[in-house]
């Protein structure tokens, strides 16, 4: 690795990554500004409990991923059994429903004269009067949260069980040990990593959850950052809770990195095949296929069909709303997909040409913005936006309440996503190519433009599309820098739960779900063909 | 030397109606440094695998001094079969440090600790004990799976082109430690190569594996 050089790319990305990094600074900074008495009313009345739901939140969920997501990658990874080879891409399907979304499901699903009770009913299995407990309840949350997010543990622990090698394992059977002293000694310490970093991705998502929470009016940290800014009309306080949440995810973040870094050491390219697969039968068959086959039942294809029914009880289908809330949530996302990709190759390519530590630093620190909450975001940039706007103040108000701040949350949280995509793209082609390119005499520019834009347009096309199905399902953020009256399909399903006319929301959450369907496609792809997960 | 200490009869081994291995005859005596050169996919590690128990013959039987250790009705696990088996590819736990992954197949015994290190100490890299295999090179990565393997005072030490990858001035210092220990121990060893003079210089016979059979040179 090179020393930093004053260049132009350099000068750029560094440009880049403090622009990205100014909103947080922000929400940071309120720490500082003093603390006023809504805050000590805050720490005083609700901040235990905030803290304590957020936190029974994350245990609960936790339990249910881990449970979930470790145990059906063991039994697709080491045994077959009916379904399976279908059941191995579909336990990733709910990770097309975005959390928000299940608990609307469930939520419809689970009232009164819900489907669920109906059928429960219809089977005599409770009486006319009766109904089954509410999902509005911090339990109801863990349960929905646990479905919706156990693919995250499930697809890195699967990566990790395919890439323990496969002469290691023969190495331990030779040396005396049974299949459970290997499983014990040799498998479990090598996915351990994996699987905590696959749980800190979990704990990150439900604490930045935003639209589940409040549905289910669970007063968590990011609710109450919600209600002191826009309740209490209180920006500085809900900035400096804020900054106490995101204490938090830089510690789950740093976590994460920390735990799949260490995951690295056990990957190798003599990873098991198809036929050293075990194959079950009878009983232990039946209740492999039936514990693969619960999770993508509650955590998708029950949830779609709800959606689909609420969709034939509505007569106006393609309605003004629907139609200009799809075109507005394109338009956004096709923007922030192409944006943040275009980032992604300059700071790859200054990465590649440079070779320098700073720009490698540079990178991996701007890949972070993934794990900083939709919300904690959103204030940050509208605090950010409004001094802008103060220091332009002749000019009159420019950026707050424009696209501008929305396109810039989408680009931070989107980078890791486009980032990840080019730098494995990039690593398939030698470094031998733009030497020869430079001594034809091409300069930096030329070598962009004519050698590694054409060999990187399959990268740069899957990282758009994985922006769009990232920025389609994004709610908080949305919901709080979106210009005045424009909605997306995430606004409106969101407006519509909120409302109690959750049929509307039918066609939106649909549209929502099939976008989300692109990654799931990559994800599955990327699985079979190579090891490029981690 | 007492005769006849392993025993491969009839060995037959087909994947899907295709034979790699056909009517595999070898009679090991105690002691004794057995080469199977061959080239790349003329069934070699197959047999290895075979005869550690990691694949099943579809034919033949295999015995151990007596016991028998696979035929049509007896399969005996590859962890009860106390055989070594050093390969070419990184085998090292790499979730273990050096000394904890030599203590491993002795994991069971009475002064696991000095006996790891006493047998690192024949190998001279008794100072990586705590190092993790990420930490070491590819030469010290191959002595500490031999060393792993040794420790285990196995039976029948299987090797698998176990030198493959490494230098030749590293093949010269390796070669004398591994003869001397095995002479010592009296440890029969079956080596596939597909390097001649290595085969050469550690070998008491040599056998040549073509179209499933082999043929003694």
């Amino acid at each position: 690795m090179k020393q930093f050089n004053l260049n132009f790319w350099n000068i750029f990305t560094s440009f880049i990554a403090l622009t990205f990094s100014v909103p947080i600074i922000l929400v940071f900074l309120s720490l500082f500004f003093g603390f006023n008495d809504n805050f000590d009313h805050i720490v005083n009345v609700v901040l235990l409990e905030y803290s304590l739901n957020s936190l029974l939140l994350v245990v609960g969920v936790s339990l249910i991923v881990l449970f979930i997501g470790v145990i059906s990658a063991l039994l697709v990874t080491t045994f077959r059994f009916t379904g399976s080879k279908i059941l191995e891409w579909a336990l990733i399907l709910p990770l097309a429903i975005p959390p928000y979304l299940l608990a609307y499901v469930m939520t419809e699903m689970f009232e009164y004269s819900g489907s669920a009770n109906s059928i429960f009913r219809s089977l005599n299995l409770i009486s006319e009067d009766a109904a089954l407990p509410t999902i509005r309840s911090l339990s109801g949350a863990i349960i929905v949260f646990g479905i919706a997010l156990y693919p995250y543990v499930y697809l890195i622990t699967r990566v990790a069980l395919m890439n323990i090698s496969k002469p290691i394992l023969e190495s331990a059977r030779v040396l005396g040990s049974n299949n459970f002293k290997s499983f014990t000694k040799i498998v479990l310490p090598l996915i351990r990593p994996a699987i905590f970093a696959g749980l800190a991705l979990v704990c990150m998502e439900t604490l930045s959850d935003f639209g589940a929470v409040q549905h289910f009016a669970i007063p968590t940290f990011t609710t109450g950052i919600f209600r002191t800014w826009l309740g209490m009309y209180d920006l500085i306080t809900a900035m400096q809770l804020a900054s106490i949440l995101l204490l938090v995810i830089c510690l789950m973040i740093f976590l994460e990195r920390k735990q799949r870094a260490n995951a690295e050491y056990s990957l190798s390219n003599d990873s098991r095949e198809d036929s050293d697969l075990i194959q079950l039968k009878g009983i232990k068959n039946f209740l492999a296929s039936f514990f693969c086959l619960v999770p993508v039942l509650a955590g998708f294809i029950i949830p779609l069909f709800e959606i689909i029914s609420w969709s034939v009880e509505i007569t106006n289908i393609f309605s003004i709303k629907f139609i200009y809330a799809s075109l507005n949530t394109m338009l956004l996302a096709i923007t922030a997909g192409i944006i943040t990709t275009m980032l992604a190759i300059l700071f790859n390519f200054n990465l590649r040409i440079s070779k320098s530590k700073h720009s490698k630093l540079i990178n991996d620190f701007i890949s972070m913005g993934y794990g900083v909450p939709g919300l904690i975001l959103a204030i940050g940039i509208t605090q950010c936006l409004t001094y802008f706007d103060l220091i332009l103040s002749d000019i009159g108000i420019i950026v707050t309440g424009s696209l501008f701040g929305l396109i810039f949350a989408y680009v931070i949280k989107s980078y890791a996503l486009t980032n990840n995509v080019l730098e494995s793209n990039y690593k398939q082609f030698s470094t031998s190519i733009d030497e020869s390119a430079r001594i034809l005499g091409a300069s930096k520019f030329t070598l962009l433009g004519n050698i590694h834009i054409p060999l990187l347009k399959t990268g740069i096309f899957t990282s758009v599309l994985l922006v769009v199905s990232e920025v389609v399902k994004e709610l908080p953020a949305t919901l709080i820098l979106r210009p005045f009256n424009f909605d997306t399909l995430a606004v409106t399903v969101y407006t519509y739960a909120s409302e109690e006319r959750i049929y509307e929301a039918a066609f939106p959450a649909l549209f929502i779900i099939l976008i989300g369907l692109i990654p799931i496609y990559f994800i599955s792809n990327m699985i079979r063909s190579s090891k490029g997960l981690n | 030397m007492k005769k006849n200490f392993l025993n491969l009869k009839n060995i037959f081994y087909e994947i899907n109606s295709q034979p790699i291995l056909k009517n595999i005859n070898l009679f090991i005596n105690k002691g004794e440094f057995v080469s199977i050169i061959g080239k790349s996919g003329s069934g070699k590690t197959t047999l290895l695998k075979i005869i550690s128990g990691l694949k099943k013959q579809t034919q033949g039987e295999m015995l151990l001094k007596d016991e028998i250790l696979s035929n049509e009705n007896i399969f005996l696990e590859p962890e009860n079969r106390n055989l070594g088996l050093v390969v070419q590819e990184k085998v090292l736990f790499p979730h273990l440090k050096v000394l904890a992954n030599v203590e491993f197949g002795i994991s069971k015994e009475a002064n696991k600790k000095e006996k790891a290190i006493e047998m690192l100490n024949k190998f001279h890299i008794s100072s990586l004990i705590e190092k993790y295999p990420h930490e070491i090179s590819g030469g010290e990565a191959q002595r500490v799976a031999l060393a792993r393997t040794l420790v285990t005072k196995p039976k029948v030490l299987l090797l698998d082109e176990p030198f493959n990858g490494l230098d030749e001035e590293l093949k010269k210092d390796i070669y004398p430690d591994v003869k001397k220990i095995l002479n010592d121990n009296k440890i029969t060893t079956i080596m596939v190569s597909h390097n001649t003079s290595e085969v050469k210089n550690l070998s008491d016979r040599i056998f040549n594996l073509e179209n499933g059979a082999l043929k003694e040179l």
